[in-house]
């Protein structure tokens, strides 16, 4: 049986956890299912086992969630114009 | 919606649901309008025509049920039905490429990229605003619906008329796109 140093299996991990993520594709769909507040509760504990495993999973999400955030704060919310309501009520009541 | 039950309300009671239901929701129609057109006048225009419709089939509306949903829909239709169709702008990719890109429920596509969190969250409003105008109109769509407007998938995918398979990969690649419009912003403005 083929033995390995603690050294060398910490660098390959060190190695996995900032290189690579080994299923991407499937990682991602649980980082926007949490993102959203999609996840049920085995997506939530394979997400919570991911970030802490993969660093670009932790990454990713960090990153999506910061997006998710500005475009939530600091896109400019237009005010209704004044006469909107009124005039739709108006040509409400004329085709009644 | 397409299982919706007719109702048959009085002449007070489609006055009830209009003011209670469907008026509160005029702030996030008028600027998913705004979203949508880019223009004050136009997102009026589409607003108005919105809820003259909503009026007109108000018995296909169950009060109590989700009435921002049902209006988004509606405004979203209208906005593809009538505003696309005036604005007579031309085709800029093959259709059906776009649809089978658009439809397809695989989410493989991965990107990587460089972009930082702090680097997006310097950004100013313009610069976030403009990335997401940039988008393609259905790709801005899923945003603002699940990003802006709180929507959840099954929600978002009843309002597109799409599987909500199609639903989170559209969401997914969507996201990729803003990802590198905002980047491209971040490099020609010098974040690092």
């Amino acid at each position: 049986m083929v033995k390995f140093s603690g050294a060398w299996l910490k660098s390959r991990l060190k190695f996995l956890k900032n290189m690579h993520c080994p299923d991407q594709a499937n990682c991602f769909k649980i980082l926007q299912l949490m993102l959203d507040n999609e996840a049920d509760e085995a997506q939530k504990a394979q997400f919570e086992w991911q970030i802490k495993n993969c660093m670009p999973c932790y990454k990713m999400y960090r990153l999506d969630a910061a997006i998710k955030e500005v475009l939530q704060t600091k896109i400019e919310v237009k005010s209704v114009p004044g006469d909107l309501v009124d005039t739709i009520k108006l040509k409400i009541k004329n085709a009644v | 919606m397409a299982d919706m039950r007719i109702q048959d309300y009085s002449k007070k009671q489609k006055e009830e649901v209009f003011e209670q239901e469907f008026l509160p929701h005029i702030n996030s129609m008028y600027n998913f309008a705004y979203r949508l057109t880019f223009e004050e006048d136009d997102a009026k225009d589409l607003v108005q025509d919105t809820y003259l419709k909503a009026f007109r089939f108000i018995d296909s509306f169950e009060r109590g049920t989700n009435a921002k949903a049902w209006l988004f829909r509606i405004l979203k239709n209208s906005f593809i039905n009538d505003f696309r169709k005036k604005s007579k702008q031309p085709a800029k990719v093959d259709y059906n490429e776009v649809e089978s890109y658009y439809n397809s429920e695989d989410v493989d596509e991965t990107i990587t990229t460089d972009l930082r969190v702090e680097t997006v969250q310097h950004m100013i409003g313009d610069e976030v605003t403009n990335a997401l105008n940039a988008l393609d109109v259905d790709f801005r769509t899923v945003i603002i619906l699940c990003d802006l407007e709180g929507f959840t998938y099954e929600e978002m995918a009843k309002i597109l008329n799409i599987p909500i398979g199609t639903v989170r990969s559209r969401l997914h690649r969507a996201r990729n796109l803003l990802k590198d419009r905002l980047k491209l912003y971040a490099n020609t403005m010098g974040y690092k």
